[in-house]
């Protein structure tokens, strides 16, 4: 039994490593509270996105999109990024963000905490830029 | 019916492209395997050679050194007058594990299959590879743009 259990702590563990890992690359916060409140402060969206370690669209979208020189500069000048495993991390933010499917982008009006645009499986950069512009548009309109 | 344009938007670009990463293959070997009654030894060079200009014209070298391998399988029973044909392609290339230890292995980086039914298994084996080669430069091309 511990043996076990000292597997599956493991195997979570080394599920987690790799998302913390990703995150702390590209500058991703990890704790949605923490995105919360720089997010009110700064009065800017919060990207959620939502990825699944089994899922090879995930990484390829982390890769080849998240991790492109345009996204990186765009989402770190014009919103709080975040990440999260869409099993790992369940309980961990609001359950409304729980993505049917994966890799999901939740953005974020941090007064309503509803989301405003959401982008749904792998794109390219110039493809998930549109996303940013069409999110940060839906936002200019509520605020 | 909105929704359903929609699905059928996301699903024709998904299926456009690969959840392999394709960037920077250039340097490729040519490697067939086949098990099949109709394809005698010229027919499979026909074949390899078929591939081969494909990939010339997308743009790939078949320089040897420091290349991944392009796997063409080819497999085939033959079911009275008709055969079951299952044709694939596919990259192997060693690459680096996040294993503990910077384990490296081979590994098929990039696979796709077609399984067909023919009674004209030469021309339609052709086709199905030329459908899978397609496939594969397109998602090529889409990760190097």
């Amino acid at each position: 039994m511990k043996i076990l259990i000292s597997l599956i702590l493991m195997f979570t563990l080394g599920l987690s490593a790799q998302i913390d890992e990703f995150a702390s690359e590209v500058n991703y916060s990890r704790d949605y509270a923490q995105a919360l409140q720089i997010a009110k402060e700064q009065n800017k969206l919060i990207m959620l996105v939502a990825v699944g370690d089994y899922c090879p669209w995930c990484k390829k979208f982390e890769r080849k999109t998240l991790n492109s020189k345009e996204i990186r500069a765009r989402v770190s000048g014009e919103f709080i990024p975040l990440i999260i495993d869409r099993v790992s991390d369940k309980g961990k933010y609001p359950q409304e963000f729980y993505a049917q499917v994966v890799p999901t982008v939740f953005f974020i009006n941090p007064k309503t905490q509803k989301s405003v645009f959401e982008s749904m499986g792998y794109m390219k950069p110039s493809d998930f830029s549109s996303d940013l512009d069409s999110a940060k548009a839906k936002f200019k309109k509520a605020k | 019916m909105k929704k359903f344009i929609l699905f059928l938007f996301l699903a024709s670009s998904l299926f456009s492209d690969t959840f392999y990463t394709l960037d920077n293959i250039k340097n490729i070997r040519m490697y067939s395997t086949t098990s099949t009654t109709f394809l005698d030894k010229q027919k499979i060079a026909e074949i390899e050679e078929f591939a081969k200009k494909r990939l010339l014209e997308a743009g790939f070298i078949f320089d040897g050194d420091d290349s991944a391998t392009f796997m063409v399988k080819i497999e085939a029973i033959e079911i009275q007058d008709t055969h079951a044909i299952y044709i694939e392609i596919g990259v192997g290339e060693e690459v680096k594990t996040l294993r503990e230890g910077d384990i490296y292995s081979f590994a098929f980086t990039y696979l796709v299959n077609d399984l067909i039914e023919s009674d004209d298994p030469y021309t339609d084996t052709l086709e199905s590879l030329d459908f899978l080669i397609s496939q594969f430069i397109e998602a090529y091309k889409a990760d190097n743009e």
